[in-house]
């Protein structure tokens, strides 16, 4: 357990967790030797759904370790840093199937396709994707070169086209909003 | 040096292709690294990169150069990237099963069951035997049989998955098959798993079965339209089937089949679940006339991207009129 406790390890969040109650919802937390974060307990539904909304615009923070470690690639490090700590994120919140730069698949765990694909771009690899406790494909893509806007546009768009029952969001790698979508019926943040 | 500079940029150009998902871009590259055993230097030099996006794109390169060389190359990098155990390691891993299933040598079909049967001795995630399933169908041989039959007993079956459907594939003649897909006895997940392994590969023999997986969506309509539930999920990834062989599949249905799917697709299009709504309304864009545009139009999403798509459907569909 680091100095301070787990809130050092939770805390950095540069925008409160809109739900609020989903960080006292967590029952128990350790670190083990590795430096994994091992959290149980953590309330299914709503209360872990609400972080998670927020958790992409503070990607960019510190703090957390990845139950796997450092990152791995010296290519744009900022980049591959915001997705690991989305992902830390995410597992502390209690979403699973846990995926980086993988294709996409859906909640049921099949990959999906574009049904309208442009260029014959047929699927799309979401920089950050789980499941949310609530069951909920939650999918994040970062603009890792704002020179590549326009075809982050693009395969956002492809993401939606593929698949309309999950969340789909584009940040930069400040934080800021780009596009979200949310399918209908489904709670968010 | 030009020379030196030239290659960096290929291998650039390459991982740039892949991170996009220009498959066919990155073909077109690999063809200019050269004749072999350039090219397979190139991409296994790759493979030795820090950078995750450069392996998944060698390893990609590698399934397309294909042969024996390629599958011994790729199994001992998928053990390096499951030793690795971490998220990029795992991207890797995925990206070489994959790869594995376009390689036509039988010693891939060799990694792939032993992967699966890693997977198997463990407690699996759902996606990693799904896409091992996918790769295996593509591979398929009657070999396989009892090693399917073998994991499903191992595996709880909580992480089946698709795995059940490559069994029935592999067991049923395609006249079996018809009678399969339109017997109520058999469940529709189980019928929807079939689906998505034939997502991977539909075989000519097979599209000829597909006037029955229709014929079972309709008896499902009722259900798919108004509740997000197996049978939209089924109706869904149907459309998903035809979509990605439309080419080929849509021109050589029955036209009675055809009939019934623009039946089933127009009542959909007002269906509870998005995917089975959206996938509905863009098999109508191939299968539809002019007057269909109306449903599609009454039946517009709320979402930005669903409302564009619906109304380029929509023009499609009218622009058709008066055409034979």
């Amino acid at each position: 357990m680091p100095k301070g406790g787990l809130e050092t390890l939770l805390s950095p969040l540069r925008h409160a967790p809109a739900g609020g109650p989903a960080l006292e919802s967590i029952a128990t937390a350790q670190v083990v030797a590795d430096g994994t974060l091992v959290v149980t307990g953590v309330a299914a539904g709503t209360s872990a759904a609400s972080l998670c909304g927020e958790l992409a615009t503070c990607a960019m923070m510190g703090g957390l370790s990845t139950r796997y470690g450092k990152p791995h690639t010296r290519q744009n490090p900022p980049h591959n840093e915001a997705i690991e700590e989305e992902l830390a994120r995410r597992e502390a919140a209690g979403h699973t199937d846990l995926r980086k730069n993988k294709p996409q698949q859906n909640a049921s765990k099949i990959e999906v396709y574009d049904r309208m694909p442009i260029k014959g771009v047929g699927f799309r690899r979401p920089d950050v994707s789980s499941i949310r406790p609530d069951g909920i494909r939650h999918n994040t893509n970062y603009v890792s070169n704002s020179r590549d806007l326009q075809r982050e546009l693009d395969a956002f768009d492809s993401m939606v086209r593929a698949d309309k029952e999950a969340i789909h969001e584009l940040f930069q790698l400040d934080g800021t909003l780009v596009r979200r979508y949310v399918p209908p019926g489904v709670s968010f943040p | 040096m030009g020379h030196t500079t030239n290659t960096a940029q290929l291998q650039d150009e390459l991982v740039d292709a892949c991170k996009w998902g220009e498959e066919d871009r990155a073909r077109e590259l690999i063809s200019r690294f050269g004749a072999e055993p350039q090219a397979r230097a190139l991409l296994e030099e790759m493979l030795q990169e820090e950078d995750a996006r450069a392996r998944q794109a060698a390893a990609f390169g590698l399934g397309e150069l294909g042969g024996a060389v390629s599958v011994r190359r790729l199994e001992q990098q998928l053990a390096l990237e499951e030793a690795q155990g971490d998220y990029d390691g795992e991207s890797v891993v995925e990206e070489i099963i994959r790869a594995l299933g376009r390689i036509e040598d039988t010693g891939a079909r060799a990694v792939l069951v032993r992967k699966l049967e890693r997977l198997a001795a463990t407690e699996p995630e759902l996606s990693d035997v799904n896409v091992v399933t996918q790769s295996l169908w593509k591979r398929r041989h009657p070999d396989l049989l009892s090693t399917v039959r073998g994991r499903l007993a191992q595996l709880d079956p909580k992480a089946h998955g698709s795995l059940p459907g490559l069994l029935v594939l592999l067991e049923k003649t395609p006249d079996e098959l018809r009678a399969w897909v339109r017997s109520p006895l058999v469940s529709v997940e189980d019928k929807t798993r079939v689906i998505t392994v034939l997502e991977a590969d539909l075989p000519d023999e097979l599209a000829s079965t597909l006037p029955s997986f229709v014929s079972t969506a309709t008896t499902l309509l009722e259900a798919a339209v108004s509740q997000q539930g197996e049978a939209a999920y089924y109706c869904d990834r149907l459309f998903v089937l035809l979509l990605r062989f439309k080419e080929r599949v849509l021109p050589a249905l029955p036209e009675e089949t055809r009939a019934e799917l623009r039946t089933l697709a127009r009542s959909l299009v007002p269906a509870v679940s998005p995917n089975c709504s959206f996938g509905a309304a863009v098999l109508l864009q191939y299968i539809g006339q002019p007057e269909d545009a109306a449903v599609i139009e009454a039946n517009r999403p709320e979402d930005s991207i669903g409302a564009d798509a619906f109304d380029a459907i929509a023009r499609a569909l009218r622009s058709r009129q008066g055409q034979t």
